[in-house]
């Protein structure tokens, strides 16, 4: 018994240590970006790989907030999160409702043409004229409209509802409510878990994407935070002789770079752990049958 | 039923949208006629000088100098303003992400909005778009502006040639003699040494600097050279390649050298180099990071730590901002000077190329057809490059912000708060000299010397700047990375050298060599190089 119990004890203490080890693995990176960004670039050369920095200085935050417009760019990004992922969620939502009801005409076609642009789709060129041609162009709609449904979401939405009991929103209908009642009423308070899960794949996918900045927006102005971040970093690889004719620029770009990196990731970064229930929960909402 | 249907027409919507993109590109070929209609039009509004109409100009300019930098609001941007009210446009400057540029230019060109100014780095993109039908050849418009012609030099003019045609126009001058060869002055002091003159004596000098303790700490912690090696394994750029023209070649470059075409790759010259650099390598005398730098920073960082005896870099290394990086890293400001490249074994000193005018802005084949637009874009491109006050705006920055007039001379603005919050300007500085001190703004007195002395040492070399890619050359990438691949194995020691031979025959049997060769000759002497 005794015996047992301390080989448990030992099997344990190596699970922790392993656990803490891997956890120290992942960490260990993001802890070294954050302290470099603090670090002075010359400590950084002479010092090479950076953990605890001998002197803190808020040089590279500085230089990054005022000289590379990322405070526009952190304006643009919110707006496309939230209005982007409010306007992904109406959209999926009703069309997922409506495509839960088995009697809702054309259906099975319906659901072909939504499943055929999840395995092809236009292309790049096709997708940009469309986008220009519906007037999008150097927009932050242009961030919005084309991504307004995904039809991975809209699936698992859809199948969220399916699995709801029929019978609740038909003993609403008999006390007299409409389609668009049952749904705000009593499907939506029923669907929260669906919601959250689908809402946080889109903010998420809003706030990292930059592909849709890079093709579509070309006022500067405008540039959502990734596209920005990913300038700062690719400046550094594409220096000339003329980059630098005036400017100091600091030995080493390593600490703005890191500097960058931080500023974009940690508002997710803090909503994450809150969210993070719910996001490996909901992956799974809809795809098991009782 | 209804769902095939339905999807037929999709399908046929689908193909006609692919017909019409494939017949949008053939269909632009004709290109080397002058383009009729409205000409009178044009002139007269072209004669007069006077721009009438309000025209939109689009710019895409992928070599701004600081493309991560955003441009401000057209309110704020008295550069654009002044651009604009000088030929009466509504100018669209756009900037691309840095490597996105491309997918983007093609995004634009196949949805027909093709900018009427592209910007092409190099050569081989700008015969690419004027292959393409998206250019346009510009010489008889280019006629009608003397002024603007006489901004640039003829040779200027004929780097943008291509099979007689004026494929573009220069966008910013390139600057000769960049890069040179450092020396710690003080290291050779120290240890009693002149300096080296030939490449037998640049060896015995790196030995002396990484095993005599030049640095005098009674450790052994230093070395003779450092450079590295481009992340496709390119030798050109890190200093290697400066090692390879000590010997009178270089692997990645085309020359002409007595009525001879001389392609690296193969020379026997790079072959003697591969030797020379073997034997660094295997006397220890090269940093050994010099496997995993790639990029000039790395090189620089070396420098500031003081660690290294000798390195290829750029002239502004002993700036003040620079001996800044070297007190704060290495705790002192060695004495590094620029030196001349040893003599090689011929006894010629050469550093590198001289530039040749490689980059370039082409005109749009739309814009070119349309006569009133051509001339809207030339006026824009002689006010840009040639208005004198223009030329001061486009190089220095704004007026009573970055610099001021005191008794007639430009002093620029240099506290760090104006540099940083107006770095955005350098996006317009492509009308700038080449050889503009006041531009480039040496703080020490010795740069401007350091660049002479590399200037010195380039030669010109036409026949390298003409040489573009065969398009129908399918084995050009896989003959170039197995070049590359082979030359490392030289430089390491993984194959001997006794194997240059079966190299060279292995290109010739598996990668079309003969063919290549052909091609560069035959290319060469159509432009009368060789």
């Amino acid at each position: 018994m005794s015996t047992t119990s301390k080989r448990e004890k030992l099997l344990q203490g190596v699970n922790y240590a392993a656990l803490l080890l891997a956890g120290l693995i992942c960490l260990f990176p993001f802890f070294y970006v954050l302290s470099v960004s603090f670090t002075p670039a010359a400590e950084v050369v002479r010092r090479g790989v950076v953990l605890i920095p001998e002197q803190i200085t808020l040089y590279a935050y500085n230089q990054v907030l005022q000289g590379y417009g990322l405070g526009n760019a952190y304006q643009v990004t919110l707006f496309r999160t939230l209005v982007g992922t409010g306007l992904n969620l109406v959209f999926t939502i009703l069309m997922a409702y409506a495509l839960s009801k088995k009697s809702l005409p054309g259906r099975a076609p319906l659901l072909m043409i939504v499943i055929f642009t999840m395995l092809f789709n236009g292309g790049l060129i096709p997708t940009y004229l469309l986008t220009r041609y519906l007037g999008l162009l150097d927009t932050v709609w242009a961030l919005i409209v084309p991504g307004l449904i995904s039809a991975f979401n809209l699936i698992i939405v859809k199948g969220f509802f399916e699995q709801l009991p029929q019978e609740i929103e038909e003993s609403a209908k008999v006390d007299g409510a409409g389609d668009m009642r049952v749904l705000w009423r009593i499907v939506l308070p029923l669907s929260m878990p669906v919601i959250a899960t689908i809402g946080l794949f889109y903010a998420v996918f809003h706030w990292n994407s930059y592909f849709d900045g890079i093709m579509y927006i070309r006022d500067q102005q405008l540039y959502p935070l990734q596209v920005v971040l990913r300038n700062i970093l690719l400046n550094f690889q594409t220096q000339t002789a003329d980059a630098v004719s005036d400017t100091t620029l600091p030995a080493s770009f390593l600490s703005i770079q890191m500097a960058a990196v931080m500023l974009s990731t940690v508002p997710i970064l803090l909503v994450y752990p809150f969210l993070q229930r719910h996001f490996a929960k909901g992956v799974l909402l809809g795809s098991v049958k009782g | 039923m209804s769902l095939f249907h339905m999807r037929y027409r999709q399908w046929l919507a689908a193909a006609t949208v692919a017909a019409l993109l494939t017949g949008c590109s053939s269909g632009n070929t004709p290109r080397s006629e002058a383009p009729p209609a409205n000409n009178g039009e044009a002139e007269a509004s072209q004669d007069s000088g006077a721009f009438a109409n309000k025209m939109k100009l689009t710019v895409f300019n992928s070599g701004a100098f600081n493309p991560a930098t955003p441009m401000p609001p057209r309110e704020e941007d008295p550069m654009r303003q002044m651009l604009e009210a000088a030929v009466n446009i509504e100018l669209d400057y756009v900037i691309p992400a840095p490597d996105q540029a491309d997918a983007m230019l093609n995004a634009l060109i196949a949805s027909g909005d093709i900018p009427d100014l592209i910007f092409f780095k190099d050569r081989a993109s700008a015969v690419k778009y004027y292959e393409e039908g998206v250019t346009a050849d510009i010489g008889e418009t280019l006629a009608q502006y003397p002024d603007y012609e006489a901004r640039f030099t003829d040779q200027q003019w004929r780097d943008l040639m291509y099979e007689g045609k004026q494929i573009g126009v220069p966008a910013y001058e390139q600057v000769s003699g960049t890069v040179g060869w450092w020396l710690r002055q003080d290291w050779l002091d120290a240890l009693g040494l002149d300096r080296p003159q030939t490449t037998a004596e640049l060896l015995d000098d790196m030995k002396a600097f990484t095993y005599d303790d030049p640095d005098g700490n009674g450790e052994q912690d230093t070395y003779g050279f450092v450079a590295g090696v481009g992340k496709d394994g390119t030798l050109a750029n890190l200093g290697w390649g400066e090692v390879f023209w000590l010997f009178g070649a270089h692997p990645e470059v085309v020359d002409v050298r007595d009525g001879e075409l001389v392609i690296g790759a193969t020379d026997d010259r790079t072959s003697e180099a591969l030797a020379f650099i073997r034997e660094m390598i295997d006397a220890g005398v090269v940093d050994p990071d010099w496997v995993s730098i790639n990029d000039v920073q790395q090189i620089n960082q070396k420098m500031y730590r003081g660690k290294v005896g000798m390195l290829i870099s750029g002239w502004r290394q002993m700036e003040p901002s620079n001996q800044k990086n070297m007190e704060e890293i290495g705790g002192s400001v060695p004495e590094w000077i620029t030196v001349p490249p040893v003599a090689g074994p011929s006894g010629e000193r050469r550093l590198g190329n001289a530039a040749a005018q490689s980059n370039s802005w082409g005109v749009s084949i739309k814009a070119a057809r349309d006569e009133a637009k051509l001339a809207r874009i030339f006026a824009f491109l002689q006010y840009w490059y040639t208005d004198e006050e223009a030329q001061r705006v486009f190089s220095y920055g704004i007026e009573g912000v970055q610099w001021n007039l005191m008794d007639g001379e430009i002093v620029k603005v240099t506290d760090e708060d104006t540099l940083n919050n107006y770095r955005w300007t350098s996006n317009y500085y492509m009308p700038r000299r080449g050889d503009d001190p006041l531009y480039f703004n040496f703080q020490n007195p010795d740069t401007a010397g350091y660049h002479q002395v590399n200037i010195d040492h380039v030669m010109p070399n036409p026949a390298n700047a003409i040489v573009v890619p065969d398009p129908d050359d399918r084995l050009y990438a896989d003959r170039q990375k197995y070049v590359r691949e082979s030359l490392l194995r030289f430089m390491t020691g993984r194959a001997p050298l006794d194997e240059w031979e079966a190299y060279k025959e292995t290109l010739e049997s598996k990668y079309d060599y003969g063919a290549y060769r052909d091609y560069v000759e035959e290319l060469l002497r159509a432009n009368e190089v060789l």
